[in-house]
């Protein structure tokens, strides 16, 4: 009995060992964002993540942070993708308030396995009201290496640091 | 300042920003309802909020979740939680139990009409520039409230003052300024929040940063102090790593606090801007203050108003502006104006009509453009009184160029006031002018100045006719208000009764009205002569039988005291019926009704309307012959066991009261009584007795709290003179 207890723990625990060794190794799997603006003067920024295939091309959305749509023809390169894009679900469950300056937001999503270390990226575009439009303020490498670091800062855009580790 | 700097910033103002103005004030009221349904869809629990402490909060959580993001207390008193979830319901933002932590319900995504309606009013969708424009709107709103807050304390004469009863002679201004004096807060308020947020949008604040304090650790576990009422958000640490904090924002302060021991790392208040602009959030917005709301909107609707009647006004001003034919060298006639808000203005312009469409040379002015008049020989001063008695803003240097310029000619003058006699300096200016003018022996007064209560036309007219029919110029001011689109309605010749007492002939008529006209006693039947456009007006009694009684004094040379004199039984007459609400029998309480000569009619037939209520009559006329008239009348009443007390003034025969005045004067105690118990008072008659009559009824109220100009405000005196 107790051998047959000890061995049902090796066995979870191998495969708990096992799944999460996975994980890292994949790179694959839910993450949590954390996305810091700077200082800067003006109204709330508008932060769009996308995953970027190698061509450059978006391939979707995975979170908006900015609710209205009045302001999206303001993140141009987006914009079109969104608009050209019918086949991809509403932005409804992946659209949440917009970031104030020098304020912070945390978001999750999953990043598939299958993107991993085939040249995608994540990347972040941002906007603010009536100031400069940053297609690509931050982005991230989705390779095994790069997705460790878990930090990432921001250098000519609104954004001071992305942070990135899997949930 | 003076109050045309205010009156013209006022103006300008609101011309300025109009437009924009409307916008702002037309989706202001849509906006404001907003707060209120987030209030009454708000899954908030209130009680709970100051109850709880985030300590009780932050383990549930912690249970309940993967992952916890962050909490946020809404202003309507919602916990909104961002969490990853066990499962796809749980997962995400949404509103939480504060008890429980467990979720109770979705966040409604923002309706799109509302974000509409906000974007048309916080930009006009045209963003930073929109913005820019409803900014400067807004901050001219504040500046328009000061002058017009300035202005009512001029009117007013001082703050002390500012809440006092406003007289009403102007619908659209009356409301302007009733409505004005009561929203200037709630607008100043909203105006000043609206402003503030538009400077900080243009990030014109000065922003000071605030020290951060950084705390020793002392391993209090803060959250035990920390009630959720107090809470704005609170950001969970990022990741185990000790370098991540917790991150909570309170109304007043952010903390940083340590993930495991709980404690306070650093603090860091918010500066005054920020707390400045929380606050005007709140005050423009109305968010979270539904109650806030509804006033924001309330007012919204009055800026609309505001903008209605402040058009009315300010259009009434400008037509009353008028262009002179003949030059200040040429006329013979000069008419000068005192006027505050144009309403004398506009008598001045008809009377100059009037006198031009009759060849006369006329220029009209005001009062403070006062010079040297070579051809004339006519001079017509016409003149409200402003505030306590003042000269009126336009005539203030008028009585100083009199006494500087002189005249080449003496000017036969008359002047005439306009003023309501609620107010205890009624045409007290006037009064003032006429004594300077007397004194001054370039003027030649024509008669005592002519006094006007609230704009009558007719009285207007009276004196112009008398002026007119004095000095042989020919004149033809036409009745205020002729309907020719009105319907003539045929009247027949009942009853006629004459009476000459000696002095003078007065006749009494009954008519039956031959088309169905509705009417009490007190309205008005307007009468012209054959051949005549011009109607007059004859206050009207009711016979039992439903008829209409005119009594009449005949004047030889009037053409329609003739024309009706000469009316025999059966004959018809076409007339126009006006309904004169201001002079109709009032339903509760006793009333007191005061007549001399033919201004009984109108009384006769008031005499036998509610019964219950207990009627005094104190009669005037020269000889007691004269009452016979009205003696039949009178007993028809008395004999349908109503207790009407009649008491008499007889003037020209042996008599204990010779006026009414003098009847009012022995009865003073009864009078006092009677107005102490809301009764009202009703005069009609001659001008004069109106004057004697007021007199004396301000010695009968004057130990006691009563005011004369409170009750003729307030309708409990009514007055129909001529």
């Amino acid at each position: 009995m107790k051998r047959l207890s000890i061995l049902g723990l090796f066995v979870v625990l191998t495969i708990s060992l096992t799944s999460f060794v996975n994980k890292v190794n994949s790179g694959g799997g839910d993450y949590k964002c954390l996305i810091q603006l700077k200082n800067y003067q003006g109204e709330g920024a508008y932060v769009v993540i996308s995953l970027i295939d190698n061509e450059g091309e978006y391939v979707k959305t995975l979170r908006v942070l900015g609710d209205d749509r009045e302001w999206y023809p303001d993140l141009p390169a987006w914009n079109t993708f969104r608009e050209k894009n019918r086949f991809q679900p509403r932005l409804d469950g992946i659209t949440g308030a917009s970031i104030g300056s020098g304020e912070r937001s945390v978001v999750s999503f999953t990043l598939e396995e299958q993107y991993i270390d085939k040249g995608y990226t994540l990347r972040f575009e941002t906007s603010v009201e009536d100031k400069k439009y940053h297609k690509e303020d931050v982005v991230i490498d989705l390779s095994k290496d790069n997705l460790s670091k878990g930090k990432y800062e921001g250098e000519k855009g609104y954004i001071r640091m992305i942070r990135l580790i899997p949930v | 300042m003076a109050s045309s700097f205010w009156r013209y910033s006022h103006l300008i103002l609101a011309l300025l920003s109009s437009v924009f103005l409307f916008i702002a004030a037309a989706t202001g009221i849509i906006l404001s309802a907003e707060p209120v349904i987030q209030q009454a869809q708000s899954p908030a629990e209130k009680a709970a909020l100051d109850t709880l402490t985030l300590s009780d909060l932050i383990p549930k959580l912690k249970n309940e979740y993967i992952e916890v993001f962050s909490v946020e207390v809404e202003k309507e008193g919602a916990v909104k939680v961002d969490v990853i979830g066990f499962d796809e319901e749980t997962d995400g933002a949404f509103y939480i139990h504060p008890a429980t932590a467990k979720k109770s319900a979705e966040i409604e995504p923002k309706s799109d009409f509302f974000e509409w309606v906000t974007a048309l009013h916080r930009s006009l969708f045209m963003h930073n520039s929109g913005r820019i424009i409803m900014g400067i709107t807004v901050f001219l709103l504040l500046l328009m409230a000061t002058s017009g807050i300035a202005l009512v304390i001029k009117s007013t004469n001082g703050l002390k003052h500012i809440f006092t009863r406003l007289k009403k002679h102007n619908e659209a201004q009356y409301f302007h300024t009733v409505l004005g004096r009561w929203s200037f807060i709630p607008i100043m308020v909203m105006a000043f929040g609206g402003t503030i947020m538009f400077l900080d949008t243009q990030g014109l604040l000065e922003k000071e940063v605030p020290s951060s304090s950084v705390k020793e650790s002392n391993n209090k576990n803060i959250f035990e102090d920390i009630l959720l009422s107090e809470v704005v958000t609170l950001n969970f640490p990022f990741s185990s790593d000790e370098t991540d904090f917790f991150e909570l924002e309170l109304h007043d302060k952010n903390l940083k606090i340590h993930q495991y021991t709980n404690s306070v790392v650093s603090d860091t208040p918010k500066s005054n801007t920020e707390q400045l602009v929380n606050l005007s959030e709140t005050l423009h917005t109305g968010r979270g203050q539904f109650i806030w709301a509804i006033i924001l909107g309330l007012i919204s609707i009055n800026l609309i108003y505001f903008m209605y009647s402040g058009t009315k006004i300010a259009w009434n001003r400008i037509s009353s502006k008028t262009r002179n034919k003949f030059g200040a060298e040429d006329a013979e006639i000069i008419i000068l104006v005192g006027s505050e808000n144009g309403s004398t203005k506009k008598f001045a312009l008809q009377l100059f009509k009037a006198l031009i469409s009759k060849g006369n040379t006329v220029f009209v002015d005001e009062m403070n453009a006062y010079q040297a008049y070579p051809k004339a020989k006519h001079l017509l001063v016409l003149t409200s009184t402003y505030g306590d008695g003042e000269a009126p803003f336009k005539a203030r240097k008028f009585l100083d160029k009199v006494n500087e310029i002189s005249q080449p000619n003496t000017l036969s003058t008359y002047v005439i006031g306009f003023g309501s006699m609620s107010y205890p300096q009624f045409c007290q200016y006037a009064i003032d002018v006429h004594e300077a003018l007397a004194n001054n022996r370039q003027f030649d007064l024509f008669a005592p100045p002519f006094l006007i209560d609230k704009q009558s036309f007719t009285s207007f007219k009276l004196a112009i006719d008398e002026w007119a029919k004095q000095h042989k110029i020919s004149i033809d001011l036409p009745n205020e208000e002729d309907h020719p689109s009105q319907e003539k309605s045929n009247f027949e010749i009942v009853r006629k009764e004459i009476v000459d007492d000696g002095y003078s002939t007065t006749f009494t008529l009954s008519l039956k009205p031959l088309n169905h006209n509705k009417f009490q006693a007190g309205d008005l039947l307007a009468i012209a002569p054959p051949e005549e456009e011009h109607v007059r007006y004859y206050s009207m009694g009711k016979t039992h039988d439903g008829n209409i009684l005119l009594s009449i004094k005949k004047h030889d040379l009037g053409k329609c005291s003739t024309y009706l004199f000469k009316q025999e039984l059966g004959d018809k007459i076409r007339g126009i019926i006006k309904i004169n609400k201001s002079f109709h029998l009032p339903k509760n309480n006793d009333v007191i009704l005061i007549a001399n000569g033919t201004g009984i009619a109108p009384f006769l037939g008031m005499n036998s309307m509610y019964t219950n209520q207990k009627k005094t009559f104190y009669l005037g006329g020269r000889t007691k012959d004269g009452f016979k008239l009205y003696h039949h009348l009178i007993q028809e009443n008395s004999s349908k066991e109503q207790f009407n007390t009649l008491h008499f003034a007889i003037s020209k025969e042996e008599s204990e009261c010779k006026y009414v005045q003098d009847l009012i004067r022995k009865h003073k105690h009864e009078v006092l009584e009677h107005l102490k118990n809301k009764g009202s008072i009703m005069i009609c008659g001659s001008l004069k007795m109106r004057d004697g009559v007021l007199e004396e009824l301000k010695q009968c109220v004057s130990n006691s709290n009563l005011k004369i100009e409170n009750l003729i405000e307030k309708g409990k005196i009514k007055m129909d003179c001529y």
